[in-house]
């Protein structure tokens, strides 16, 4: 056992005296800081009675204060703030003030001023003791006198002073010096009372207090509709605008109306109805074709009106000018004509009374019109085309998918319809089965987005999707037919082949004709009755369901 | 610049094509496999230049300078490689147009279609080409003299020849094709339409008689 004199190595002294008994026990010893010394002597301080100029009595009161000290005043007297109302002489309150309210007396008038001084123009204590007070003058005197109406009184009688006053002062001049005026302005700024707007705003506080719950939320949800609106204002303003604008564009013809077939017969070069009128007004602009749209085809389709074999005149403006001799060679343009890229739509078969494109340019007429021969390729029209007007009250002729442009640049396949995105996958599979829509894209497209091939594009994704649905529709019923036809199997099982039969030639019966009566009935025994009854109650309700299948 | 006034009820169209053209490399230095080069123009190898101000090619990422732009034509960006990627083609127009410019998307192929890989032969290349066509909808006044006056000679072809594989002749063709795969949907849609009437018909005589049977139980 090692001895309590031992320093083991490593540990401290502390560490020891946990585990060792008979350590000796730190403690500590007080230690009291030393008295201060100073190097001056000890003050003297005297006991004292004083007086304070705040109070109006001579109460002396005592406190500690140094000997040398002065006494001058009680210190915090100077706190002891006091408003100074306006007094008034006699004459002054005849001349001046008594015109002002015929409902204040003098004493009335005094007794207020008192009180204001009295109370350091407290209002709303002068007004709680106006009545109560031991100095209230009891006759002559009103008894309805509100908190804004003693207000009211003593700010118009002060008004009145100081303006006079300040006039007095400068009787012999003419005018106030600048000084002066502002001083009476700044002093009559400060005397401005309206009864009639503080009895309202006290209205108003007391209501805003009031408030029942329904009617804050009611005001909460006002404030953010006002507040949504302005903020909407300025889109709403633009939004109209637009609406106008496009509104009065179209407003010649009402879109998408092309119904009575404008035919124009452009067989010889003289009988050209539109074309005259129209020839120069536009020359500058650079021509837009004109021509009639034909009675429209319509298919099983409503989509798009397609004309199959008949001659309509598209109505999209092409640019450029190019002879496109090259291309048809037979085709007798004139150099005015054509389109930036000899796309031409030409007339299927010249037996159905051609109605050759109208191409006229910067206002000058072909002159081989008359001549106009076209090869016969597959005709690729537009189908829908509306009139629009281009200003001097001439009307053109532009392919109904153009007229919803707005301004800008596009890209025809963007055109194409959007198609629901949960149909998406299967109107792809079905046109990658037919072989028509292009690969590699998210949504079908077709391989050559021209105009005519993007109108009938348009048209097939527009008949797919039903024919989707009624796919659906279809596979849905006939489920349902097989599910009834295996009900009706069990049921047959259930109640035996030729009972089954007998219903169902009474089914039939019954299908065949309107009203089914006159099956014998076998009545014997209870259960027979029974079953005579349902009998009849079917039969009587089969009639009904047999005309309501047939209707 | 304040664009000039546009001018209403006029749309001025103009076909182009783009895409990618994809060879296989014979000699492979890198790991490239391909080398490929895509491309912006008319589809009869026209100029386009005159309504285009600059074309970007938005490149892969691990592509040294991916933002190649032109500011004459040709169009053209080839480059080797080894993987597919979308391109980004975005045409800026002339600032006389006031219009926004418009982005292409497609991706670069290099790899023959899945049917034909077997037997692609080698060293034949791979055309990924697509065909569009860009709207101008109410131009503004100098845009639309651009337009018209810098077109020169047609801008399809009549026939397809070579490279310009999308001609009058192609269109007509694809319309011919819609137009009987409309025909074919319509019938199909009757036919689906006259099932359903039949079926609607069935089920309720089925009705009929299960009511009548159950009566009867």
């Amino acid at each position: 056992m090692a001895g309590p004199k031992q320093k083991p190595k490593g540990l401290s002294r502390e560490l020891t005296s946990l585990y060792l008994e008979n350590q000796p026990v730190p403690v500590a010893l007080d230690q009291f800081r030393a008295k201060p010394k100073f190097g001056t002597k000890a003050e003297r301080w005297v006991w004292r009675g004083f007086k304070s100029s705040a109070r109006n009595d001579d109460l002396v009161l005592h406190h500690w204060t140094k000997a040398n000290e002065q006494f001058t005043d009680y210190f915090y007297a100077r706190y002891n703030a006091k408003t100074k109302p306006c007094q008034y002489t006699d004459d002054e309150y005849t001349k001046r003030i008594e015109p002002l309210d015929a409902a204040w007396t003098r004493t009335e008038t005094d007794y207020l001023l008192k009180l204001c001084e009295q109370f350091d123009l407290r209002f709303v204590v002068i007004h709680d003791r106006y009545y109560t007070h031991p100095e209230c003058p009891k006759e002559g005197m009103r008894l309805d006198r509100t908190l804004e109406d003693l207000k009211d009184r003593y700010y118009a009688v002060s008004r009145v002073l100081t303006q006079s006053r300040a006039q007095q002062d400068t009787r012999d001049l003419d005018d106030l010096p600048l000084q002066a005026t502002n001083k009476l302005a700044d002093d009559l700024a400060l005397l401005r009372f309206d009864k009639t707007k503080e009895q309202e705003r006290k209205r108003y506080l007391e209501a805003l207090f009031r408030r029942t719950k329904d009617e804050i939320e009611e005001e909460e949800m006002l404030i953010a509709e006002a507040r949504r609106i302005e903020a909407n204002e300025r889109r709403l303003v633009h939004e109209r605008e637009m609406l106008i604008q496009s509104h009065v564009l179209f407003d010649e013809v009402p879109a998408g109306d092309v119904g009575p077939a404008v035919k124009v017969q452009f067989s010889s070069g003289s009988d050209l109805p539109l074309q005259s009128g129209v020839a120069t007004p536009l020359g500058e602009h650079g021509r837009v074709r004109k021509g009639g749209p034909d009675g429209s085809d319509t298919g099983s389709i409503k989509s798009i009106k397609r004309h199959k074999s008949s001659h309509n005149v598209a109505g999209r403006h092409r640019a450029g000018s190019q002879k496109a001799d090259a291309h048809h060679g037979a085709p007798k343009l004139s150099t005015s004509s054509v389109d930036a890229g000899g796309r031409h739509r030409t007339p299927s078969s010249p037996g159905l009374g051609s109605a050759p494109r109208v191409k006229d340019e910067r206002g000058s007429m072909p002159p081989e019109f008359g001549k106009l021969t076209f090869a016969t390729e597959e005709h690729l029209v537009d189908p829908a085309i509306s009139y629009v007007s281009i200003g001097e009250g001439e009307t053109v002729a532009v392919a109904q998918r153009d007229t919803k442009l707005g301004p800008g640049v596009f890209l025809r396949s963007d055109k194409l319809h959007p198609i629901p995105k949960n149909k998406l996958e299967a109107v792809k599979d079905f046109m990658h089965d037919l072989g028509l829509s292009s690969p590699n894209t998210i949504w079908p497209r077709p391989v050559m987005a021209t105009p005519a091939v993007c109108d009938r594009f348009d048209s097939l994704q527009s008949t797919i999707i039903p024919l989707l649905d009624c796919k659906k529709t279809v596979d849905k019923l006939e489920t349902e037919v097989q599910v009834l036809r295996s009900r009706r199997r069990l049921l047959v099982n259930d109640i035996g082949e030729a009972k089954a039969q007998a219903i169902r030639e009474q089914t039939a019966a019954a299908d065949a004709s309107q009203d089914c009566r006159g099956q014998p009935v076998v009545v014997s025994g209870r259960s027979a009755r029974r079953r005579w009854r349902a009998d009849i109650t079917a039969r009587a309700a089969r009639p009904a369901a047999a005309r309501s299948t047939a209707t | 610049m304040k664009a000039g006034k546009r001018m209403k009820g006029v749309v001025i169209s103009k076909p182009i094509m783009y895409g990618n053209i994809a060879t296989e490399l014979l000699t492979k230095k890198t790991d490239h496999t391909h080398k490929w080069t895509v491309f912006l123009r008319g589809p009869n190898n026209q100029d386009i230049s005159y309504f285009i101000h600059k074309v970007e090619f938005k490149l892969h990422d691990t592509f040294v300078n991916n933002n190649r732009v032109f500011k004459s034509p040709p169009y053209e960006v080839t480059e080797t490689g080894w993987g597919e990627f979308e391109i980004i083609t975005k045409i800026f127009f002339p600032p006389a147009s006031g219009e926004k410019p418009i982005s292409l998307y497609h991706m670069l192929k290099l790899y023959p279609p899945e049917s034909q890989v077997q037997s692609w032969p080698k060293g034949k290349p791979v055309n990924n080409f697509f065909y569009d066509e860009l709207i101008f909808s109410e131009p503004t006044e100098e845009f639309f003299e651009m337009l018209t006056k810098g077109a020169s000679g047609p801008e399809i072809p009549l026939k397809a020849s070579g490279q310009q594989i999308f001609s009058l002749g192609s269109e007509a063709a694809e319309c011919k094709r819609l137009e009987s795969a409309v025909a074919q949907v319509t019938s199909q849609y009757n036919d689906y339409k006259d099932r359903s009437k039949t079926a609607e018909v069935e089920i309720a005589k089925l009705r009929q008689e299960i009511a009548a049977l159950e009566q009867a139980r």
